[in-house]
């Protein structure tokens, strides 16, 4: 509650008051013309001005709320200036004569009164003891608070009464329920005191409303002096026309109601449209407010730091989480130089005139210094924003936590690194291997092949030069050892062949698969001419590989084919290819000795035969070699046979054919 | 001094082999005059010449039959050191070895052989591939002049 609010009624109070002290004093000192205030105006009684000093002195007392008497005083004043108005309405009503009239003055009587002249008008009594309740129940408690206003109410409104009276013209207000009148002075002093009253009361009903800064407030307070003087200024115009001729009786009522009409509708269509101009402007500047609410909490939620920094380098503002990684409250950071918060300062300067120069800069990496001097790498992106004229009016920039990233990037390179350095080593070891492999397919080459050519030729020396000596068992025997040397031959070249074909580098190109069947079967057509063998070649796709290995890989399965056919009457071998699903399928085909599909898996094994040499030669590397080419192209290969009816084989190059 | 003029010379380590390949020449009658060196530095002694006093001379064959490994020097070596020398950078060389291994071929043939022939484990190819190669080298062949080298 605004405590100058108290000002208002102290200052009403103080006012009647002296008016009350300036009567006596001039009703004491034989001065007539203070006795009425305005000259020409009636004298007030002084038993009236006793009562407008007791009561505006009991306002001013009620104001002062921190003093502790002041309240008692104030109620023993207003008692008994009500008691004394209380007396005179009763001597009113009934006739009586209690002497209080001319308690403190006399008054000399004009003729023809038919009691004490000194007594007050009887609208001024009335007024005075409705004042009374108003100041002696105003510390009631709530239900009956409203009492005193409304007894203050009461008492303005019959003073008002009477002002308009005077100012109208009618008698008949001024000199209300009697024949003596209330004086001018009187009825205005006593409006003032009502409203002085009704003005103490500040924390709610009129004052309250008088005193609130809303538009309720407002609208009262622009109201209430139209609302005293338009009545007034009406019925002072409709008299005036009336005496003065001007109008008849009907001609002034007229008058004055279509005008109170017309001003009403027109006072209301005015305020009516500033409050709601006004409440509109409230709208508009809530939903300014709450946007401007909604985009500071979102600038406040994110998780970057955010910033913005003025033409002159200095923060002008910031969000929580630029607190919180530079460890800086806000006041500290706004106003100060940006580039004191990264760890190279001049990094950031110069991201800084590039944001000016280009309008913008994208994830400009930078360190933020934070509290303690923790460091934290950040990734920039920062752009000017504008002014409402258009101008730059700063950079607005927010940060990346990269820190996480980071220590990522760095897990990364050191499991790249020791990646590299463990595939280092495996192909450190696979070359060592490799050079082992080659020494010992070498010393294979050179060093076993020794030995057997002189087990052959010995044995052949033996029977050259010793032929008589030796029987018939000894050559035979002579014989095997012979024959057992060069199987081993053969297999030591055979074995050679393999482990060249598994280390020789794959040279890959577009083959032709037709031309390099017919390279394959150019050495064996001989054979295959003399035994009548039907040789078919269907379509063959070409295919993507190293067309002197799959020369290799042909050669061994068609000579397998024409061996394993020999003692065939019609001997036929077939080959093609078909593609299926993007893969090719190339197959050979005979109808020889074929196998047993439970040893299919012996097939392609170094050295695994499924035939007795006696029935077909061979030392089992044929196959082995087919596989590992075949796999070192990506594909596979399989076979299907059955005793005496036929194999059947097929591989494929994996996705690399087509 | 020229040296001492021989048909062949043996260039091979193991003693079997040596007279397989002996044996082989001498029954196709193709070689009169072999030496034989059982290591790479022995060939190398006997045809540059001994530094030492007392050292034999150096010799100046018709043919070299070179094995490949060989004890303390390498036949490659070998090859290189002849293809390297004035005197005897024209003699016809002839590898004779038990290794098929590409990269004694490449580099046998990068040295400037004349022929390379891998002996057979079979005798009678083995004695039938000496015969050849005596009687091309030996007989068919013009063998190209010693070259002007002491002055």
């Amino acid at each position: 509650m605004n405590p100058a609010l108290d000002a208002v009624p102290r200052c009403l109070g103080a006012a009647v008051a002296l008016f009350g002290a300036v009567v006596l004093t001039g009703w004491a000192a034989g001065l007539p013309a203070l006795t009425r205030i305005v000259p020409g105006w009636n004298a007030v009684k002084g038993n009236t001005a006793l009562c407008a000093l007791l009561y505006g002195s009991s306002l001013v007392f009620l104001t002062l709320k921190r003093r502790p008497g002041a309240r008692r005083l104030a109620g023993a004043l207003a008692a008994a200036a009500f008691g004394m108005a209380a007396l005179t309405v009763l001597e009113y009503a009934f006739g009586f004569e209690f002497g209080v009239d001319e308690f403190l003055i006399m008054d000399a009587p004009p003729p023809g009164y038919a009691h004490s002249h000194g007594r007050m008008a009887p609208a001024t009594a009335g007024i005075l003891s409705l004042f009374g309740p108003a100041f002696l129940l105003f510390d009631s408690k709530p239900p009956r608070s409203w009492l005193s206003e409304a007894f203050a109410w009461a008492g303005a409104a019959i003073a008002l009464f009477c002002v308009f009276g005077y100012v109208l013209g009618s008698p008949e207000s001024y000199t209300l329920g009697g024949d003596t009148a209330i004086s001018q002075s009187t009825a205005a002093a006593l409006l003032v005191l009502g409203l002085g009253i009704i003005a103490l009361r500040t924390d709610r009903g009129l004052m309250a409303l008088a005193a609130s800064p809303g538009p309720g407030g407002r609208a009262f307070r622009s109201l209430v002096p139209f609302a005293v003087l338009m009545p007034l200024g009406l019925g002072w115009v409709r008299l005036w026309g009336e005496r003065t001729g001007h109008f008849s009786s009907e001609l002034g009522t007229s008058v004055v109601m279509s005008n109170i009409a017309f001003i009403l509708v027109a006072t209301a269509y005015i305020k009516g449209s500033a409050v709601d101009r006004e409440d509109a402007e409230r709208i508009r500047a809530e939903t300014r407010r709450a946007v401007s609410d909604y985009n500071r909490s979102l600038i406040e939620a994110s998780l970057d730091p955010l910033v913005t920094i003025g033409p002159d380098g200095k923060i002008t503002d910031v969000n929580a989480a630029t607190e919180a990684v530079t460890g800086r409250p806000r006041a500290a950071l706004v106003g100060s130089d940006f580039s004191d918060y990264f760890t190279r300062p001049e990094l950031a300067r110069a991201g800084y005139q590039r944001v000016f120069e280009e309008g913008k800069v994208n994830d400009y990496p930078l360190e933020l210094l934070g509290a303690g001097g923790r460091a934290t790498p950040v990734l920039y992106n920062a752009a000017v924003y504008k002014g409402a004229s258009g101008e730059v009016a700063g950079v607005f920039a927010a940060a990346r936590d990269v820190t996480a990233q980071k220590r990522a990037e760095a897990e990364v390179r050191q499991l790249t690194a020791e990646l590299e350095e463990r595939v280092k080593l495996r192909t450190a070891q696979l070359e060592a291997a490799n050079k082992e492999l080659e020494a010992f397919a070498y010393s294979v080459s050179h060093d076993l092949r020794a030995p057997l050519r002189a087990v052959d030729g010995f044995s052949q020396i033996l029977m050259e030069d010793h032929a008589p000596k030796l029987d018939e068992e000894c050559r035979r025997l002579l014989g095997v050892v012979r024959e057992s040397a060069l199987t081993m031959g053969m297999l030591i070249d055979d074995l050679l062949a393999f482990s060249r074909m598994s280390r020789q580098a794959l040279l890959k190109g577009r083959v032709d698969m037709a031309e390099v069947v017919r390279g394959a079967w150019g050495p064996l057509a001989k054979e295959a001419e003399r035994r009548h063998l039907k040789f078919d070649v269907g379509p063959l796709a070409a295919c993507n590989g190293d067309s002197a290995l799959l020369k290799q890989v042909w050669t061994n399965l068609l000579s397998n084919g024409l061996k394993f056919t020999r003692g065939r009457a019609e001997a036929a071998v077939e080959v093609g290819s078909s593609t299926k699903e993007g893969e090719t399928v190339y197959w050979v085909k005979d109808n020889g000795a074929g196998f047993d599909m439970r040893y299919a898996d012996k097939l392609f094994k170094v050295f695994q035969r499924l035939h007795r040499s006696a029935d077909f030669e061979g030392t089992g590397i044929g196959l082995a070699i087919v596989a590992r080419i075949v796999e070192r192209h990506g594909g596979r290969v399989w076979a299907e046979g059955e005793p005496g009816r036929g194999a059947t084989f097929r591989f494929t190059l994996g996705g690399s054919d087509a | 001094m020229n040296g001492q003029m021989v048909d062949i010379l043996l260039v091979e380590d193991n003693p079997k082999d040596e007279e397989l390949t002996l044996r082989a020449l001498r029954k196709n009658n193709v070689a009169n005059e072999v030496q034989v060196a059982r290591d790479g530095a022995e060939a190398l002694e006997l045809l540059f010449g001994d530094a030492s006093p007392g050292g034999g001379a150096a010799f100046f064959p018709k043919l070299i039959l070179l094995d490949l490994k060989l004890p303390k020097v390498g036949g490659l070596e070998v090859l290189k050191r002849i293809r390297g020398d004035a005197r005897l950078g024209n003699v016809p060389v002839v590898v004779l070895t038990s290794s098929r291994e590409e990269s004694d071929l490449a580099e046998s043939y990068h040295l400037g052989v004349n022929s390379y022939v891998v002996k057979p484990v079979d005798f009678s190819k083995f004695t039938d591939a000496v015969r050849q190669l005596g009687l091309y080298w030996l007989l068919l062949n013009q063998a190209p002049p010693p070259r002007k080298a002491d002055g």
